[in-house]
């Protein structure tokens, strides 16, 4: 897991969920309403409150996954307003994350050859071109 | 449509472009239709050159997305998640503010086109619009799908290819050499003049190839750091940044 507090896309979306702690709040619902105080990750706190100094209560929502990845949101809570809001995102753990996986300089020589005999298509930039498009198909299609 | 020992192949334009289907065996019944059916759907609602369509009408013709349709909504909420999810790389909006949705448009047609395909009993197939492709199953011969990547230097050769699986059925590249600069860039650093990605799906793949292509070095290694993928872009000086599967 890892924690990260400089990604503006991540940060917006725990700022959307502290927008919808407020709007729940004016409509009079409960914190754990939009921000579900069930954490089910990680063997930390069981969500609501975990208490800590100078009157200040942090509870941690249950970790939402889409296809942005995985995101779990802390907030700090003192004197009924929302003073800190913290997140931890496993969205890039396992492969993505590996040394390996980073793109690196690579010359042309050393780029994975195309098999021409195996393609079964081809990828590339969109193609507007109907002379062209007509061609490219036509060769994937002899290719077929 | 043809049909031959290797499978069936069909191909149609839409979106401006060609759309190739081929199909490991024969194609199930409705399977084509369903595809086609979903590709002029959404480019009778998305085109920006059609004048009637409601995209025009949202770009250029003072319809509020707040009051276009639920599809129009949700479609234009998709592209700007994304934005957001690429700090900006990506996005929805012209330099002058108007909505232009065609950056996931033929994208979402593909993945469409795939739960359709599934739909009519299809699991061996490949589907290309315009160089993006979405691949499924196995070929006649029972081997993987392989996709060539067209050389931004030279395009009538191939750069490199990717041998599709499960995980990453998805390849989509994004270039500037076709339509000239018709990708709006963030800056002028680590410029890509070629950009293929594969991902797990057809949307992320296409929407981080452009976002790579806009947003250069720093969004490509943004990128690597949220989502599962495999990445090749190319520089004007024909240097390369790779991933592993693209690396002999």
């Amino acid at each position: 897991m890892t924690t990260r507090r400089n990604s503006a896309a991540l940060l917006a979306s725990a700022g959307i969920l502290a927008t919808g702690w407020s709007i729940g709040t004016a409509h009079g619902q409960t914190l754990t309403t939009t921000v579900p105080a069930t954490s089910t990750t990680s063997g930390t706190t069981a969500g609501a409150a975990s208490g800590t100094t100078s009157g200040a209560t942090t509870y941690t929502g249950t970790r939402q996954s889409d296809r942005w990845g995985s995101l779990q949101v802390t907030i700090t809570v003192a004197s009924g307003k929302i003073t800190n809001v913290t997140y931890t995102t496993t969205a890039g753990d396992g492969k993505s994350l590996s040394i390996e996986a980073r793109a690196t300089p690579t010359l042309k020589s050393e780029v994975l050859a195309a098999q021409s005999a195996q393609v079964s298509t081809v990828s590339g930039a969109t193609y507007t071109s109907t002379k062209y498009l007509t061609s490219l198909q036509s060769a994937i299609d002899q290719m077929g | 449509m043809t049909v031959s020992d290797n499978g069936t192949r069909h191909v149609f334009t839409s979106m401006g472009t060609a759309v190739s289907l081929a199909f490991a065996g024969e194609a199930p019944a409705g399977a084509i239709a369903a595809v086609e059916n979903v590709f002029r759907a959404l480019d009778d609602q998305f085109s920006l050159y059609k004048p009637q369509s409601e995209a025009t009408a949202v770009a250029h013709g003072g319809l509020q997305i707040t009051a276009a349709s639920r599809r129009m909504q949700d479609t234009y909420a998709l592209a700007d998640r994304w934005r957001i999810a690429t700090a900006d790389a990506f996005t929805p909006h012209r330099p002058d503010g108007s909505i232009d949705l065609s950056g996931v448009v033929k994208a979402i047609a593909i993945d469409e086109s795939g739960a359709a395909l599934r739909a009519h009993g299809a699991s061996d197939w490949c589907l290309n619009a315009g160089g993006d492709v979405l691949t499924s199953g196995a070929q006649a011969d029972g081997m993987p799908w392989v996709v060539g990547v067209v050389d931004p230097a030279d395009r009538g050769r191939l750069l490199t290819q990717f041998t599709c699986s499960t995980a990453y059925p998805a390849v989509a590249t994004s270039g500037v050499t076709e339509r000239g600069e018709h990708v709006w860039r963030q800056d002028d650093a680590d410029r890509f003049v070629q950009v293929t990605v594969v991902a797990s799906d057809i949307i992320t793949a296409d929407v981080l190839a452009t976002a790579i292509l806009s947003g250069g070095r720093t969004a490509l290694d943004r990128a690597l750091t949220r989502w599962p993928l495999e990445v090749i872009a190319a520089n004007a000086s024909g240097e390369y940044l790779t991933t592993p599967a693209f690396r002999a």
